[in-house]
Formats: structure tokens, sequence, C-alpha cells
């Protein structure tokens, strides 16, 4: 019954000419009536009887050896009922990231340490009848630390005398070896070249600013089995490394995770407070719930990684791209987290997006006593495609070629080795920057920027491109898995371990069984999120959710139709390769003969239904998305200000199965790309490594009004033969070519070339008048 | 906030009474700074006595070019008030541009200027409009009783109860908001009424002194002399005493300060 | 330290024990068992909480729930009128895709629901300009706007709030 993987071939991909009745609408999503009706339950809703609450004293210094933590006070308080310091948890060092045995994370994290390296580290954690009483309680605890030099930037980390942060054979402050990728002969690429640009480029530290704090409840039953409910993208590996370190057989960690405001790929992460609440809940014998406030996910949640990048590379006058050298360096922070991931992600994409054979990157993360650099939407190519995209615009200029044109003749194309190592399938990229010229008039829109008189508000285009694996392979072996039943009434029921953290997968993945099946949408309902009901999953990340849980939902999906069809076949006297099922109708195809799906699998007098039941497991390789962005600014060279006026991206996604919510990603991307590029960055006090905006005051993310109309254009012009009808991810891409879009279009319309993000309104009038004085 | 005694006033000499009573009072107007200072445990009060209650403190009064709020008047209703903004739009606007929605319909008049933030919109108005604050006690020109950040000339238990000013012939704020926070980075009234029977051009900056709220001399002498836009055009504005944060360099909110101010009066001549 | 509380929430009248220095938003989640609003930030900067109070939006997480006293409180439970039956605002954010993740979108719906009571037409830019104290981290906004909008077109067409 359980089909594995099939083999790539074209045949799952549709000729163009099927009429699809599910794929390709924006249906209802199936959660979207408990979200907008505050009925969904998210897991700080969750409703447990004598629940305590539970809160983490943080520290207040980024390098530190606790000499003596005293408790006494804070335990003495009327209504605490635990406290914990590291003397009291179990010692094992484990991954933060729980991607385990794969190459993407390091071991180097223990559930509370002797010793804290970044301000804001967890020291220890209480719980209390009430989230006030836990409050007064830290405050109640005093911690003795006997201070260690501490490093706050790169450079000073790799400096001979930087203290070690983690003892992990490595020397100065390296997370992992440096990631080095040479193909070709970059020194004779760089001796044919007619121009060669050499730029640092430098990038800032933003956040994912997911809406839902973290949180997770924890509770014991009388057997010794943990329930949490935890805001997490990858329950099942939350399950793994809970269990081990706290030393019960899996089967007695059950993770469930209903709705979930957002993650953006932070919540991939094994926070501290979800190894405390577990145990919190064990030594008082109750419920604890564990909510981070505002100020905590900044604190103690994860950044994008901060870092520079030295990108050198080689044209000839024609545009041809010669060599490519660069050198990576990333600030990690204090834990390793997804620092590896990142970095060999980040790095290998400068393999490609733009032809070159010559390539010699060098890809390096470095520990730094700053909060914890994680996984976060574009996982390290937003680093280096904004490197790469800025550089290209400005190689256009000085080889006379318009930047568009530039793209076009150096865009990857099938055949071609992609960062994974594999071949590109179809002109994905050509395909969306063709398209997203005609859409805004390129050459016009250009021509009149060129041309406009002076004034206060000057506007510029710019393009920017990306391409994004779907599912984390190579460096990551990944599995989907999926579980369809078809119920006694015809409707089906759809079992997947993916996390709903607000994407609408699950409603693609329904599509896609309903489409699969040949039933109406309605007829599916999907179960999720509950590890010890649904198939085992690696969690929601990578862009692979539809790519990969939808193929293995399809796949799924496919055996059941076979088995439905077998069962028919004799009911309607035809072969099974002759019927087809249409709105949940079986037809002989050719023929005048129909019999509802319903009445084969319904129970009949004397036999009672037989389970029709079809796992789906896939493991994918890669298949990579494509995206040109066209953005307009206007800049107001009074204040400095930058206003993003309009964007048109344009992705190809192989095949849309949900036009909404393909866009709302899009959509939602580009919000916090615009973010990155010209407002967010979480700012470390390089005296002492405080944070200095944990706040939605002081971090600023772009709202409403600072976001521009978006004309999104999805285009199917590269199915992969691996995804469900074709279909490609869509969730990591739209933050890449963002930046590079807006940083161009801001040279377009002042002529000064930024190389860094974000670009603030300070730094923007500052360039403006070192422009004018240079004139003068 | 763990341990707390509300009280609901229900006049102003009700709520000076009550304050009499606990160890460490607070008025509670709309909340909108006290209760998140309470949760992060700036403010422990033993005592909050909530004004949100008194019908004497809300409302606004026209009387030809006079005009009275009520301090507990929230954002919401100055900006909605016709008889306000046919004699001095540039509150109204002012008002109508505070926060968001939910800060305007609890936020008060009384509240924002007794809080005194330094990235307040309203003690900038009420500097520019030479505007009088009255307490229950006494009444206070808008020059005295702005003294620092967060800091005003009120005294322990002293309520205010109204804002009072004449409408000018001309005014408008312009501010640079802080994209998050929709504070103001920098924040400039201007207005242009009369003193002593002469022409008064008077321009308070909000958002961006070390202070607090201050008039720019510079600004002043410069539309003294023509009630422009182009007259402010190349005034320096010293960057001294003003504020350096992770969101702007002093010099920034120098510039700044000359932009919004050439801003706010061409609002002020349209 | 509890007081007696009474406040009239999506149309019932109740009473509940709460410490006074507790928020309103805290009350209705906790005491109320009404958690459908939420909690982004807890200090005033999100609007997640947003619910309509005597008929104003407020962040619920800046007003103490002893202020409530005497107050009528609309929240996010009390929009739809039953199972597959939602209110129209919730309708047209449902077909426009302007939920994703849903933690902000109780409040913007309720913010929503006092913008169209108080203007019924609103522009595109009225809409942004209404919305601005709601943090929404996954739509960019868009939708959210189309979902507005239409909400407004159809109350044009005879519709009610």
């Amino acid at each position: 019954m359980t089909i594995h993987q099939k083999p790539h071939t074209q045949d799952n991909l549709e000729d163009g000419k099927r009429q699809f009745s599910v794929v390709g609408k924006s249906v209802r999503r199936t959660d979207t009536f408990e979200k907008v009706t505050g009925l969904g339950k998210y897991s700080g809703d969750i409703e447990l009887p004598g629940l305590l609450y539970g809160k983490m004293k943080r520290s207040d210094i980024a390098h530190a050896l606790i000499k003596n933590i005293d408790v006494s006070k804070a335990l003495a308080l009327k209504g605490v009922k635990a406290v914990l310091t590291h003397r009291d948890v179990p010692r094992i060092l484990h991954y933060g990231s729980p991607h385990p045995r794969s190459a993407s994370c390091t071991r180097d994290q223990y559930i509370l340490d002797d010793r804290v390296r970044y301000w804001g580290e967890g020291v220890a954690a209480v719980a209390a009848e009430s989230e006030e009483i836990a409050e007064e309680a830290l405050r109640l605890i005093h911690v003795e630390y006997e201070p260690l030099p501490a490093v706050f930037t790169v450079a000073d980390a790799l400096k001979p005398e930087a203290p070690l942060i983690h003892d992990n054979g490595l020397d100065k402050n390296n997370v992992m070896p440096p990631v080095v990728i040479r193909r070709g002969d970059v020194e004779k690429g760089f001796a044919e070249a007619d121009l060669i640009l050499e730029n640092e480029y430098v990038l800032g530290r933003p956040v994912p600013g997911y809406m839902e704090p973290n949180v997770c409840a924890c509770q014991w039953d009388g057997n010794g089995k943990l329930t949490i409910w935890s805001s997490t993208q990858t329950a099942f590996m939350v399950r793994g490394i809970l269990a081990e370190v706290l030393g019960v057989p899996y089967n007695k960690v059950r993770v469930i995770v209903d709705h979930m405001g957002g993650g953006f790929g932070a919540k991939q992460d094994l926070f501290q407070h979800e190894f405390l609440c577990a145990l919190l809940a064990r030594q008082t014998g109750r419920p604890v719930r564990m909510e981070f406030t505002r100020k905590e996910t900044f604190l103690g949640g994860r950044t994008r990684h901060s870092g520079k990048i030295r990108l050198k590379q080689g044209f000839k006058a024609d545009g041809t791209i010669t060599a490519r050298h660069a050198r990576i360096v990333l600030d990690g922070g204090a834990y390793g987290s997804h620092s590896p991931g990142v970095t060999t992600v980040g790095t290998s994409a400068l393999t490609s997006l733009y032809r070159c054979e010559n390539v010699d990157l060098e890809g390096r993360a470095i520990y730094t006593n700053t909060p914890i650099a994680g996984a976060f939407r574009g996982y390290g190519v937003v680093q280096t495609y904004f490197a790469l995209d800025l550089q290209m615009d400005e190689a256009a200029e000085r080889l006379g070629i318009d930047p568009a044109e530039l793209r076009l003749r150096n865009a990857v194309r099938t055949g071609d080795l992609a960062p994974s190592d594999h071949p590109v399938v179809g002109h994905g990229l050509e395909a969306c920057i063709r398209r997203g010229l005609d859409e805004v008039d390129w050459k016009a829109a250009r021509a009149a920027t060129a041309a406009q008189p002076g004034g206060v508000k000057r506007r510029g285009w710019g393009i920017g491109c990306e391409m994004h694996g779907s599912s984390a392979y190579p460096g990551i072996k990944e599995q989907g898995n999926a579980i369809v039943k078809m119920n006694e009434d015809g409707t089906v029921t759809l079992l997947t371990g993916t996390a709903g953290l607000g994407t609408g997968a699950h409603t693609a993945l329904s599509q896609i069984v309903a489409e699969e099946i040949g039933i109406p949408f309605s007829a599916v309902q999907v179960v999720t999120g509950d590890t010890d009901i649904v198939p085992w999953d690696i969690g929601a990340f990578a862009s692979h959710t539809t790519y990969m849980g939808g193929r293995a939902a399809q796949i799924a999906a496919a055996e059941v139709r076979r088995q439905v069809l077998e069962q028919a076949a004799p009911l309607l006297e035809a072969a099974p390769e002759k019927l087809a099922i249409r709105e949940g109708i079986i037809h002989v195809e050719g023929a005048n003969r129909s019999i509802s799906l319903k009445e084969v699998v319904s129970p009949k007098r004397g036999m009672p239904a037989a389970q029709i039941v079809g796992v789906g497991t896939y493991s994918p390789t890669k298949s990579y998305s494509f995206a040109a962005h066209f953005a307009e600014v206007e800049v107001d060279t009074e204040t400095g200000e930058v206003a993003v006026l309009q964007v048109v991206p344009v992705h190809d996604l192989g095949k849309v199965i949900h036009p909404i919510a393909a866009a709302g990603q899009i959509e939602g991307g580009i919000q916090q790309g615009i973010g990155h590029t010209l407002s967010e960055d979480y700012v470390i006090d390089l005296t002492n490594g405080r944070s200095l905006n944990p706040s939605f005051v002081d971090y600023k993310m772009p709202l409403s009004m600072d976001m521009p109309p978006i004309r999104t254009i999805i285009l199917e012009a590269a199915p992969d033969p691996g995804g469900p009808f074709g279909a490609k991810g869509v969730g990591e891409d739209p933050i890449i070519a963002i930046g590079p879009a807006i940083t161009n279009a801001i040279y377009d319309a002042i002529g000064i070339r930024f190389r860094h993000y974000p670009i603030t309104p300070e730094q923007v009038l500052n360039a403006l008048r070192a422009k004018q004085k240079e004139a003068a | 906030m763990y341990s707390l005694n509300y009280h609901r006033a229900s006049s102003v000499a009700d709520a000076v009474k009550l304050a009499k009573k606990g160890d460490d009072v607070k008025y509670l107007a709309g909340g909108m700074t006290l209760i998140p200072a309470m949760k992060t445990r700036l403010s422990a009060p033993s005592d909050l006595i909530d004004l949100g209650h008194i019908g004497e403190l809300k409302g606004i009064k026209v009387s030809g070019k006079n005009v009275t709020i009520g301090a507990g008047t929230t954002h919401a209703e100055v900006a909605a008030n016709e008889k306000l903004k046919a004699v001095c739009p540039a509150v109204s606007d002012l008002a109508a541009h505070i926060g968001d929605p939910a800060v305007r319909h609890k936020g008060t008049i009384g509240g924002s200027i007794a809080n005194n933030d330094p990235a307040a919109d309203y003690p900038a108005a009420l500097l520019a409009l030479d505007a009088t604050v009255v307490t229950n006690k006494r009444e206070i020109a808008a020059a005295k009783f702005f003294t620092g950040l967060f800091e005003t000339a009120l005294k322990d238990g002293e309520i205010v109860t109204a804002v009072r000013f004449t409408a000018p012939a001309k005014a408008g704020y312009e501010k640079f908001r802080n994209p998050a926070s929709r504070y103001a980075m920098t924040g400039v009234f201007v207005a242009k009424g009369k003193a002593n029977g002469k022409d008064d051009v008077r321009v308070a900056v909000t958002g961006a002194g070390e202070n607090g709220v201050f008039r720019s001399k510079e600004i002043e002498a410069a539309l003294s002399k023509k009630f422009d836009a182009a007259a402010v055009e190349g005034v320096k504005v010293p960057s001294k005493n003003l504020m350096s944060d992770i969101h702007a360099s002093a010099d920034y909110r120098a510039a700044l300060v000359v932009v919004m101010a050439k801003r706010a009066t061409a609002k002020a001549n349209s | 330290m509890k007081r007696l509380v009474s406040m009239t929430v999506n149309g019932e009248e109740i009473e509940l024990a709460i410490p006074p220095y507790r928020t309103l938003l805290d009350v209705l989640r906790n005491e109320g068992r009404l958690t459908g609003t939420k909690k982004g930030c807890d200090v005033g900067d999100c609007g997640a909480c947003t619910v309509i109070m005597d008929g104003s939006p407020v962040n619920s997480c800046l007003v103490l729930g002893i202020e409530a006293e005497g107050a009528t409180i609309e929240t996010i439970e009390g929009q739809h009128a039953g199972p597959d039956l939602p209110h129209l605002i919730q309708e047209k954010f449902m077909d426009h895709g302007g939920a994703q993740c849903g933690f902000c979108t109780p409040g913007i719906i309720m913010m929503t629901k006092a913008l169209l009571k108080e203007n019924p037409n609103p522009t595109e830019s009225e809409v942004r300009f209404a919305i601005a104290g709601n943090i929404c981290r996954c739509t960019g906004y868009a939708k959210i706007v189309d979902a507005v909008l239409a909400a407004a077109e159809d109350l044009r067409k005879g519709r009610t709030l």
C-alpha cells in the first residue's frame, strides 16, 4: 500500500491542456474560519485545569560564568511552585536547532549552563500560580556573575586574543569549518575580463518578527507521558530532542501544534523554554505554560545573520561573467543554531543565478556574544544575492548595458548546474525577467526616471532577481509523508505532519488530494499537528511544504484512487484504466456509464465497507523557483526618506496550487524585504552586548502605510517534475530579490550606490550631501 | 503590577481627595504610557485614581478664537471637533495623526502633556500656541509647564484640568514619523499669532530636543521676516542639545527641524 | 485582593472576579475565557489585542480590566452569527486571503469594524491609515486592504455590519 517515491519522469507534469477542477483555484482555506472568528486555538490559548505560569530569568550580562544563583527568596514567595537553575536540569549537550544528524546544525547548547554567552540568555525558570507572581519571583532571583571578556563583532571575535565562546575544536570562534566551493579557474577568468569589480557589502541584523511570541504548554499524565503544545515549525524534531534530553522514549512525548502565529524559519529551533516548561511541569505535577513577552522574542529569539561579503567579479565587454570570487563572513551569535546551514546555502547560491564557470567562494560563520542568529526566510541567500545583484547593476552601468539586459544575458537556464549540484529545469528566470520588463514597460520607465527634472522628490526603478530551492536537499535528505483515508461516505481524510505556520499549506495539500482523486475540495478534511496521529514530518521550512508534502499527499491520493477504481471496475464492468473520477462520480471513459464514488465505498447489506488508505512517502532532491522583482522608489532628497511606490514581483512557481495563498506569500515576503532593506535592524550595544531595540516601537517594521501596492504575477514557466502537478515552493523566495530591486532603484533615482542594508533616511541624506559637496 | 488599589474618581475634587490616601498614588488618564510603564515596573504605584469618568474634564469649548480643551478629551475627540477645525485646523490635524486609532480613542490631551514624552506631538502645539495649562490649583504657561524629559511643573497631587489657547491666524504641524512607533522623530509646530498687537511667530520642536520640547529661535527669526516656506530654506539649526539615539543623530534631527518647519509653514499657508 | 467587575461582553452581561492590576486583555483571555483576542506585544505597539469598548477601538492591553466596569465590550468571538455564518468583514477576510497566520486578524477585524462604522466608504489610503497600528507580518497588507474595501463595497450594496 505504501508507494515510495516515483522516479523523476515527466509523467507528473501536465501537458498544459488538463482542466483542473480544484488545483489552481483560490478555494476558501481550511483554517480560515477559525482564524477570522478567533475560535482557532493557538498554543497559548489552550485551557488546562490547574495551569501554572512559567517565566524565565534572563542574563543581564553578555559573557560570564555563573558563580552563584540564590533562589531562596523566589521560592519563599507565596504562589511560587518551582524554580530551576542549571543545577536542577539535565546537563546534556544538544543541537540548538533540531535537525540533528544533518550537516546543517551544530551541537553546542545546554538547557541551562553555568555560563552565559549572550545578553538575555536564560539562567533560571520559575513556575507560579499567576503570571504576575512568576514575574515577581524572577526579580527575587539573585545571580552572581563572574564576567568573562566578550566580543560583539566578528572582527573582534577573530582577533588572536579573543575569548573562545565555545570549545568546539575549531580556532578563532569558527562555528564550523569554512564552506569552500571552487569550480573552474578563477585566475584565468579574471585575466580574461574586460572589467573587474570588487566591493564589500555589509548586512544588517533583521529579525523575523512573527506576531505570535514563542509559547508552549506542557502537561505530564499519570503514565509519565508528556504532552506539549508548542508554536513550532518542527513538531517531530521537538519531540525527538525533548525525548532524548528528558530521557524518555519518543512515544511518551506528544507534540501538538494547532494554529500557529508565524515563524518565518526561526521557530525551527528548539528554545530553552520548551525544555524548561516540560521540566517545571514534571516537577510540579501540574500543567505549565511559558510564553515569551515581545521583548523576549527579541532577546531569546533568532535573527538573520548579519555579516560582510567581499565580492569580486570579472566581466567581458559583452557582459559575460568570467570569474566570481567571494568571501562571506556571517555573525552566528552566541550559539550555532542554523549557522552551518545558512552559510552553506548562502555560499553555494553564489555559484548560480547568473552563470559563471569560474568560481572561488568561501563562507564562514563566527561565534560572537550577541543574540543567536538562526533560520530566517531567505536562509543565507538574502545576504549573498544582495551582494551579487547590486554588483550586477554596477557592472551593467560600467559596461553600458541595460541592467535587465545584462541579467538576461547571464540568467541561469535549463541544464545549468544549480547550487545543489542538480541541473536546473527550465528557463524560469528568463521568463520572469521578460514578463516583468513588459509589465512595467521597463525601457520607458527607466527613460522617464533618467529624464526627470531636478526636484525634492526623485524617482527610480530597479530590478532584482533570485532563485531558491524548494527543500533543503542536499543539506538534509528530507522526506514528506501523507496518509489519505477514504471514508465510507466518499469523503476523505488527509493526515499530514506539516505545520501550519500560516501559509495555507494544509489547504494546498487538501486541494492536491481532491484533484488527484477527483472529488470536490469540500470532501477533504485535513488532520494536522499532532505527533501521535499524523505521519512523521521533518517540519515546515525551506519552501518545501507544497512541493514535498504536497507530492507525498498526491502519491497517497493516487493510491486511494487506484483502490477505489479497482473496486469500481467490476461494478461498472470496465477495466480500471478506463475509469475516471470527476466531482466524486466515477465515469467509464467513452461510455455512458457512471457510479458515484460514495456508492462504491459505502457499506452494503452484509458487507461493511473495507478501509481504503493510501500512504505517500516522498524524498525529493531539489527544484528551484525563480523570481524577478521590479520596484519603483521615490527618494525625498530633503529628508533622505525612501518610499517604495510600487513593486511588481514576477515569480515562476511551476504550477500554482492556490493563487491567493501563493500571492500572499510573495506580498508578505516583500514586506519583510522592504523592512530589512530600509528600516529593520536589531541593534546591539557594542560595549556590552545589550539589545537596544527589543520592541515593536524601536524595531522598525513596515506597516500598512509603508507598504506599496504590489502587482503580483505568478508564472508557470518551468514546472518541476518532482513537485505535485509541477508545483515548486514560494515561501523563501520573495524576500530575496526585493532588496536589490529597491537598492538599485535608489541608485536610479539619486545616483548613489549603497552597499549595505538597512539603508536609513539619515544615511541617504548624508550621502546626498556628500555628493553635493563633491560636485561643488 | 503585583498589588494595586484602584479608585474611580467622580470629580476632580474627589480625585484630589483620593490622592491623599495612598503611599504612591498615580492618576490614570488614558493609560497609554502609565499602563505599559507599570508592566515593566518603571512605575509601581500603590494606588491608581482613574480620571476617565470625570465629566468636567471632558469636552471642547470654542468661543471666537478662544479654545478650551478639557484634559480628559481624547485625541479622537479633538480631531473630530468641527468648531476647533474651523478656528485651528492644525491642532485637529495634529490630533488626527497621533499614534493609531486605538491610541486616539483612549489617550487624552491631559495625559499626554502631563506625561511629556519628548516625542509626543501636543507639547509642540502648546508651546507654539503659547497655550495655558489649567490645573485644579493654577494656570501655567506652556513655556513654564514643560520642564524636561517626562517632567512638568505639576506638583504632587495636581491635576491638569484643561488646556487653553487663542487660535492663531495661521498654524501648521509636520512631523517625520519614526516608522515603527509613529512617534515624531522630529515634529515642528509653527504658529503665526499676535502678541501685544504685533505679529508673533512661534515655532516649537518636539521629538528632537535632549530636554524635550523647545522653541527654535533660528526658525522663528526666519519666519518672522517672512512667514513663508521659502524663508526657512537654508536656515541652520544647531545640533547642540538635540537627541542622538539609535534612530537618528543630533545632526540629522537638526536637518529635519528645518525641513519639517518648511513643510509645516507650507501647510499653515495652504 | 480580587474585585468584582461587571461588563457587557458581546451582548452578555458578565461579572468577573479580577485582580485590579490585570489588563482587560488578560481578563478577557483568562477570566473571560475568550482567547480570540491576541497578545502580540502587551504594550500597545501591535494592535493584536484590539477590541471595541463603548463603541471605540482600544488596545485591550492598555486598559485595566477594572476600568471596563460598566463598559460594553465587543470582541472577535461576538462577530459571527454561528458555525459557517461569518460576519461580513470576516467573510471578506476569508475570501480575499486577508488572514495568513491569523494572529493579527482578530485585532484587524475589530479595527476594521470600528472604521467602517465611522466611515462606510473609505478610500484605500484611509483603510491603510486606520489599520496603521495593527501589525501584520505575513500579508504585506495587500490582501487585508482588499478585504476591507470589499466589505465596504458590500455595505454600500445594503449589507450591514
